[in-house]
């Protein structure tokens, strides 16, 4: 960086433009109301003079000479026939009239105490405390605006209303009196500048009459450019238009003062100008109409250029588009790698990687080269060390070959074993982006492995990604260093691995480790091969009559050989297959001793994500990240492997019940509906016990509920679970929690139950009650959403639009907490993003201010810890006490 | 409490790499490398020609003359070699990112 002049800017200081300097800044007045002569060409005084900037290609600016290319616009102004104010900076014209005296103009507070105050104020000045200057301005005004007589002079002072936006009047002893901005001007001219300090203001960069307007600035052109529609018609800026209308009132409003019309007329002139000079900067004021085009549509004041989500600060200068990147649609590959991403080809090559020639790369950059823009892998430009650009699309690659030296820059093709950066929005974590190694594949979809759905939160039904390509070698080795994936398997939040198992990979892992899965050499070796793996086949489990491998032995194969695990798995957290200790039947106990998975299945809770403490979560512990994608990028694939194998999949047979299970469920419904038809008449009968702090409604309606949901499908539950096991595909998704969980089995093969809203029966709909198929008043099951039917035997119309009505509120449900958890996020990264840990262990801000003496108060990484914890010492027996 | 932590915490830190630095490190040495600073270790049999890649095996190596200016005490700051705060630790998290290139090697 030799010869390069560094400044810093230490701080920014902004003002309010007063008349003078609105005028010194003026290359031209402007007066008249036509923009265009009959030529179509700007007419000078009119809002579009040539003076201010020029915008039209191969026009030479009059005032600096240059073309629009190098020409920075030049402002103009409008003197207006009578000052208005501008809406804002009401808030502080109010605050100004009410704290200092309507007479004399100084600030309504005694002399001595004044000096004081100054005092004060320049000791604060002095130590830089800005939020204290800030609650010291704020006592002034308050002080000063209490005070009715001033200490100065002794006028009593009136009390001053604001009709908002800008209409000010001054209570006098006759009633209200309307005070004009001429006025308002002669009382904010009055006060010292002394007095505006200590108010909070800054006479030098603001002085308060500055706040009314007498000289409207007029923006260069090249801010509200006019287009040309194809027909030939002009068609101006917003802005352009507003303008002309200040002009045009202008105009009128300064021929009626100089004609001497009645000053009513005068009076709705000067309102009619006020009215286009606010809406002109602001027009979303409330309490005033917006200002519209001819066609109804409303016009652009200046704040609706810089405001909100599209405007100039958060729509273009803190979010820009990029270079290098591409989009498309994702789906699945479980082939790649964690680490990985696939990229199409035709993607491959139109995203470059610049690379300088040096002698180590020479040749490979060469044949890049030589295979040009239109051959993976090739190359779409050269850079020579003078800086020209040749394009490898039109030239003789072989000369460009040829001439390559070191030096040169190569903008190659996206290669394997690239770095990248990918992303799904909204990106609310840290691991919405991460870093994936490229790998070039055919097709048109970015594929990427399904394990690392989770931190994206993606599905395949037709989300779309992002992909960057870092264009830098710091940037490149940021990425791969601090953003690949196996870097993140472990979430932030607590440190439980977020990526990991889920669906199919569960029940392959169970299928595989089940007690009942005794594999032939050719299976094992099926299995295996899509690990990978390639040392030899352990030794058999079952050698008699034929050579048999458990799944168990397969796994254990990729486990350290020092690691030891032992655990519940998730299908033992039903009591009817929990395992107490080694010694039982269920196998629901997962113990591996010295890195051989002696008993227990995979499931949920041993290779499922968002599980912490489970098998995967220890492994990736004790051996490294990088383990943990070793462990996924192997195992898991036999997993897979193994679904593909056993050809699992689930059908309408799985789910239907036997005539005799079905009767019983039947009894069980009657049952309880015999006993809600009982609390009903109770109720009739108003001998229902209500429960404490509740009506008697209240009292029925919970009792219902409480009949209905809870206790009848537990009862379901428990019939269905006879006649469901382990061998049903279903209830092994279930159980191993792959997907589905023995609710939803309840709701297909048995009943629906009660439906809710808000927790209430469903009663909304019908005066008295729901749906018009039941007579007013009736409080009993069927009429208030009570489904007697599963999935499997299908609902009735009247149950169909109870379940419609209950799934309503999820929907309703969901689609309000993402736009509340959007605004939270917005705001929370608002108030962190520059929170930093320094090298002494502090938490700090961007300015230095310390928020925390040590990260989280007790220094632990909660990435690296177990819940928040920095040790887990039943662990640490466990490991090493076994 | 927070003094004896800050105290722990501070001690680990001045013996280990953290893992921005060694970005920052292997991110400066491979731009060198890539504007053509001639390579401290033999590349004839490393088959990886990505910047990135021969500055982590420099760094690994312990032969990178470089020095990471730390806040020391007192407010000052010190120069502390990158050799010294070669942990174990370190050396093991460098070479699990050496293995992201085996995945896929270049063509």
């Amino acid at each position: 960086m030799a010869g390069v002049l560094t400044t810093r800017i230490s701080k920014i200081k902004f003002g309010i433009m007063s008349p003078d300097e609105i005028r010194k800044m003026s290359v031209t007045t402007i007066a008249t109301t036509d923009v265009y002569d009959n030529d179509g060409l700007p007419i000078d005084g009119g809002v579009m003079d040539k003076r201010m900037g020029a915008i039209e290609p191969g026009e030479v600016c009059p005032v600096c000479g240059n073309t629009r290319d190098s020409c920075p616009g030049h402002f103009g102004h409008i003197e207006l026939a009578k000052p208005v104010i501008h809406v804002s900076f009401v808030k502080y014209i109010l605050m100004y009239l009410k704290t200092t005296c309507e007479v004399c103009g100084r600030i309504k507070i005694p002399e001595d105490e004044r000096q004081e105050y100054l005092r004060l104020l320049r000791d604060l000045e002095d130590l830089g405390l800005v939020y204290l200057k800030k609650r010291f301005h704020e006592y002034i005004r308050k002080k000063a605006s209490a005070t009715t007589t001033c200490p100065h002079c002794g006028t009593a002072s009136h009390k001053i209303k604001l009709d908002r936006p800008y209409t000010f009047y001054v209570q006098t002893d006759k009633g209200l009196r309307k005070l004009t901005p001429s006025e308002i001007r002669e009382r904010l001219e009055k006060i010292p500048d002394e007095d505006v300090r200590l108010l909070g203001g800054d006479p030098r960069e603001a002085r308060p009459e500055w706040m009314i307007l007498t000289v409207l600035p007029v923006p260069p052109r090249s801010v509200r450019p006019s287009i040309t529609l194809e027909t030939g018609i002009r068609s101006e800026d917003d802005l352009t238009h507003k303008l002309v209308d200040i002009v045009r009132v202008n105009n009128r409003l300064r021929e009626h003062i100089e004609s001497g019309a009645p000053s009513a007329i005068i009076e709705e002139e000067w309102e009619l100008l006020q009215y286009h000079v606010a809406t002109y900067i602001d027009n979303e004021v409330s309490g005033i109409p917006v200002a519209k085009h001819r066609s109804g549509k409303v016009l652009k004041g200046i704040a609706q250029r810089l405001k909100g989500k599209e405007g100039r600060f958060r729509g273009d200068l803190r979010g820009k588009r990029v270079d290098f990147s591409a989009r498309t649609v994702v789906s699945p590959d479980p082939s790649l790698s964690i680490n990985e991403v696939g990229v199409p080809e035709e993607i491959a090559k139109m995203l470059t990687v610049p690379e300088k020639v040096s002698s180590w790369n020479i040749d490979f950059l060469r044949k890049l080269v030589l295979n040009g823009p239109d051959k993976w892998p090739g190359a779409n430009y050269v850079i020579r060390p003078d800086g020209r650009k040749i394009s490898l699309k039109y030239v003789d690659r072989k000369v460009v070959a040829e001439s390559l030296e070191p030096g040169f820059i190569v903008e190659r093709h996206l290669l394997n074993g690239d770095i990248v950066l990918f992303n799904r929005q909204p990106s609310l974590h840290r691991i919405s982006v991460m870093a994936h190694v490229v790998r070039v594949l055919p097709y048109k979809t970015l594929r990427l492995n399904p394990l690392v759905c989770p931190p994206y939160n993606a599905d395949f039904d037709g989300d779309e990604m992002n992909l960057h390509v870092p264009q830098g070698e710091e940037a490149r080795a940021e990425a791969r260093i601090l953003m690949l994936v196996e870097k993140h398997i472990l979430t932030p939040r607590y440190g439980g691995p977020i990526i990991g198992g889920l669906q199919d990979y569960i029940s392959g892992g169970y299928l595989l480790t089940v007690k009942s899965t005794i594999l032939t050499k050719d299976r094992a070796a099926m299995i295996l091969s899509a690990s990978g793996y390639e040392g030899s086949l352990p030794e058999p489990a079952i050698l008699k009559p034929r050579e048999y491998w458990t799944g168990k032995q397969l796994v254990s194969l990729f486990l350290p050989k020092d690691f030891n695990y032992r655990r519940n798995s998730k299908i033992g957290s039903a009591s009817v297959l929990r395992c107490l200790d080694e010694d039982c039947p269920h196998d629901s106990l997962v113990i591996v001793r010295n890195g051989i998975l002696l008993e227990g299945v995979l499931d949920k809770a041993s290779i499922g994500r968002e599980e912490p403490e489970s098998l995967m979560h220890w492994l990736i512990k004790d051996y490294g990240e990088n383990y943990g994608r070793f462990f996924m990028d192997k195992v898991y694939k036999m997993f897979v492997r193994v679904c593909e194998m056993y050809g699992f999949t689930m059908s309408y047979d799985h789910l239907v019940l036997s005539d005799y299970a079905r009767k019983s469920i039947e009894n069980i419904i009657n049952e309880e509906l015999k006993e809600v038809d009982d609390l009903i008449k109770l109720y009739r009968e108003g001998k229902l016990t209500p429960r404490p702090g509740k009506t008697l409604e209240e009292s029925l309606e919970d009792e219902i509920i409480d009949t209905l949901s809870k206790k009848l499908l537990d009862k379901v539950a428990d019939v269905i679970t006879q006649y469901f096991k382990l061998t049903n595909p279903v209830v092994v998704m279930a159980r191993t929690g792959a997907r589905g969980n023995p609710v939803n089995l309840t709701q297909m093969s048995g009943l629906l139950g009660q439906q809710t809203v808000r927790g209430k029966r469903l009663t909304r709909g019908f005066h008295g009650r729901m749906l018009t198929h039941f007579k007013q008043g009736d409080i009993g099951a069927d009429a208030r959403g009570f489904i007697k039917s599963g999935f499997v035997n299908g609902l009735n119309p009247l149950e169909l639009f109870f379940h419609a009505a209950a799934g309503r509120e999820g929907l309703i449900d969901t689609a309000v907490r993402t736009s509340q958890s959007g605004y939270m996020q917005r705001r929370l990264i608002n108030a962190l993003q520059d929170l930093r840990v320094h090298y002494d262990g502090t938490v700090r801000t961007a300015m230095g201010e310390i928020v925390q003496l040590l990260y989280g108060e007790d220094g632990v990484d909660p990435m690296k810890s177990d819940h928040g914890k920095a040790v887990n010492i039943d662990r640490l027996i466990d490991r090493y006490a076994g | 409490m927070t003094h004896a932590l800050l105290d722990i915490y501070r001690k680990v830190i001045s013996q280990k790499l953290t893992r921005f630095e060694i970005a920052r490190i292997i991110g400066v040495r491979a731009l060198q490398l890539s504007m053509g600073a001639p390579p401290l270790i033999d590349l004839s049999n490393i088959e990886i020609r990505d910047p990135v890649y021969i500055a982590t095996i420099e760094i690994i190596n312990g032969i990178l003359p470089m020095s990471i200016l730390r806040p020391g005490e007192k407010g000052g700051y010190e120069l502390v070699p990158v050799n010294r705060l070669l942990t174990p630790e370190v050396r093991e998290y460098l070479n699990s990112i050496l293995e992201s290139w085996d995945l896929s090697r270049r063509v």
